[in-house]
C-alpha cells in the first residue's frame, strides 16, 4: 500500500488538502515524507527507539485528526514537528511518572557501532548513554531547541517557527544548551 | 575578537569557522579547549545518530495510525499543538519576576550572612543550644566574591556555596536574562538564590 504512494510531483499543499479530506493515500505520503525527521527528533528527546516510534504514531494521529486546525501559515513539516516535539516532551514527563513505560524492545539493530578510532573502547551505546545523561540535565525547552538544531540541522528561523519564539530566543537556548551540555558531559569517558 | 564573541561564534555556527575565530584559537588556550570540547560533542552527536527503524516497524506504525483514524479514536491525551508563545510583554514580566526574585534572595542572603557572622546575645545562646551534642562546630563558608552589577546565581550544596551563573554581557542577539533563567531552571535539584550586588 505504501509502495504505491510515490507521486513525488504532488505538492505538499495538495497533499495536505487531500489528507484533510480523509484521503488515506495523501496521509500515507505525508507520513512517509516526514516520519524520518519526526522519529529522529522523538528519539533524541526520549533516547528510546520504541518510545520514539510510539510518539511518531501519536503525533501523526494528532496531526491528521487535527488538520482542520492547520491554517497553512507555516509549512506542514513545521507544524508536524511542533506536534512531535510537544508529544515527545509530554511522553517523557509521563514516563518519568510511570517508569514501567521504559520496558520495551528496541526495533532497530542493537549491534554496537564502534567508535571511529579503534583505540577507543567506548561503543555507540555507551556514547548514547553518556549523551542521554547529559541531555537529561537540560530543561525541556533547551533540549527540544538543541535537538532541532543539532539533529535536523534546522536554521534559527525554522526553529523559531516550530517553537513559536523569536530568533533571539532560539539563539539563547542553543547557547545555553550547548554550554550546559559541555559542562556536564563526562569527558573522561569520551576522550 | 573577545573570548565571549568567539565562544558565541563556536556555539551558534552551523558551518566553517571565521578567520578571526581561527586566529583567536591559536592564541587562547581556554577558547581552544572549549572548541575542542565542542568538536568532540559534535562527533559524539554524529556517532549516536539514531538508526532508522525497519520497514516492518514503519508498516506497524502506519497500520496503527490508520486503524486509530478509521475508528475515530484520536489521541488519548490532550493535543497541545503549540508551545506557549513568548511575547515581549511576557519577557518583560519574566525580567521583573527575576528582579523581584533576586531582591527577595538578596534579603534572605543578607539575613543568612547576618545570622552566621554577626554576634548577638539571643543567637549565641541559640547556637550553643543547637550545637549541643555536636562534637565539631559547623565550619563557616568562605565569603563569595561578587561583581557589582550582574545578577548571579549562587548554589548551596551542603555547606558549600558557589556562584554557578551570572547575567554577564555576551555577544549580540543573545538574551542574557533568558540564559540565566534557563540556568536556574536546570538547577532544579540544587537550592539556589539569585542575587545582585
Amino acid at each position: 500500500m505504501l509502495e504505491t504512494l510515490d507521486d513525488a510531483r504532488t505538492s505538499e499543499a495538495e497533499l495536505v488538502q487531500s489528507a484533510r479530506a480523509g484521503n488515506a493515500s495523501a496521509q500515507g505520503m505525508l507520513f512517509e515524507k516526514h516520519r524520518g525527521d519526526s522519529y529522529r527528533v522523538a528519539y533524541r528527546l526520549l533516547g528510546h527507539e520504541q518510545d520514539a516510534l510510539d510518539v511518531v504514531q501519536e503525533a501523526m494521529i494528532k496531526a491528521f485528526s487535527g488538520l482542520a486546525e492547520f491554517d497553512g501559515r507555516c509549512g506542514f513539516r513545521t507544524w508536524l514537528l511542533r506536534i512531535v516535539t510537544n508529544t515527545a516532551l509530554d511522553w517523557g514527563r509521563r514516563r518519568r511518572r510511570n517508569p514501567t513505560m521504559q520496558i520495551g524492545t528496541d526495533v532497530t539493530s542493537n549491534e554496537p557501532v564502534v567508535y571511529d578510532d579503534p583505540s577507543r573502547s567506548v561503543n555507540c551505546q555507551e556514547l548514547r548513554s553518556i549523551l542521554d545523561q547529559a541531555l537529561a540535565r537540560l530543561s525541556p525547552t533547551l533540549k527540544s531547541t538543541f535537538v532541532l538544531f543539532a539533529e535536523l540541522e534546522m536554521s534559527y528561523a525554522e526553529i523559531a517557527e516550530v517553537e513559536q519564539v523569536p530568533i533571539g530566543t532560539v539563539m539563547s537556548r542553543i547557547h545555553a544548551a550547548r554550554s550546559k551540555l559541555q559542562s556536564v558531559l563526562d569527558w573522561n569517558r569520551l576522550r | 575578537m573577545r573570548c565571549s564573541e568567539v565562544i558565541q561564534e563556536l556555539i551558534t555556527s552551523q558551518g566553517g569557522r571565521d578567520d578571526a575565530v581561527v586566529a583567536h584559537l591559536t592564541t587562547c588556550a581556554s577558547c581552544r579547549r572549549f572548541a575542542d570540547d565542542s568538536e568532540l560533542l559534535d562527533r559524539v552527536w554524529t556517532q549516536t545518530r539514531p538508526v532508522s527503524p525497519s520497514l516492518d516497524s514503519w508498516a506497524q506504525v502506519w497500520d496503527g495510525i490508520q486503524s486509530r483514524l478509521a475508528s475515530g479514536i484520536e489521541s488519548h491525551h490532550p493535543t497541545v499543538l503549540a508551545m506557549p508563545a513568548t511575547h515581549k510583554a511576557s519577557s518583560r514580566f519574566r525580567r521583573l519576576g527575576l528582579l523581584a526574585l533576586a531582591q527577595a534572595a538578596a534579603v534572605l542572603f543578607v539575613v543568612q550572612i547576618g545570622w552566621h557572622f554577626i554576634p548577638g546575645p539571643g543567637r549565641d545562646a541559640a547556637q550553643k543550644t543547637q550545637l549541643a551534642g555536636v562534637s565539631q562546630p559547623r565550619s563557616e563558608a568562605s565569603p563569595i566574591e561578587i561583581d557589582e552589577g550582574p545578577i548571579v546565581v549562587i548554589s548551596f550544596a551542603g555547606d558549600a556555596r558557589e556562584v554557578v551563573a551570572a547575567d554577564t554581557d555576551s555577544a549580540s542577539g543573545v538574551d542574557d536574562g533568558f540564559v540565566l533563567f534557563n540556568e536556574i531552571e536546570s538547577l532544579v535539584t540544587t537550592p539556589v538564590v539569585a542575587y545582585q550586588e
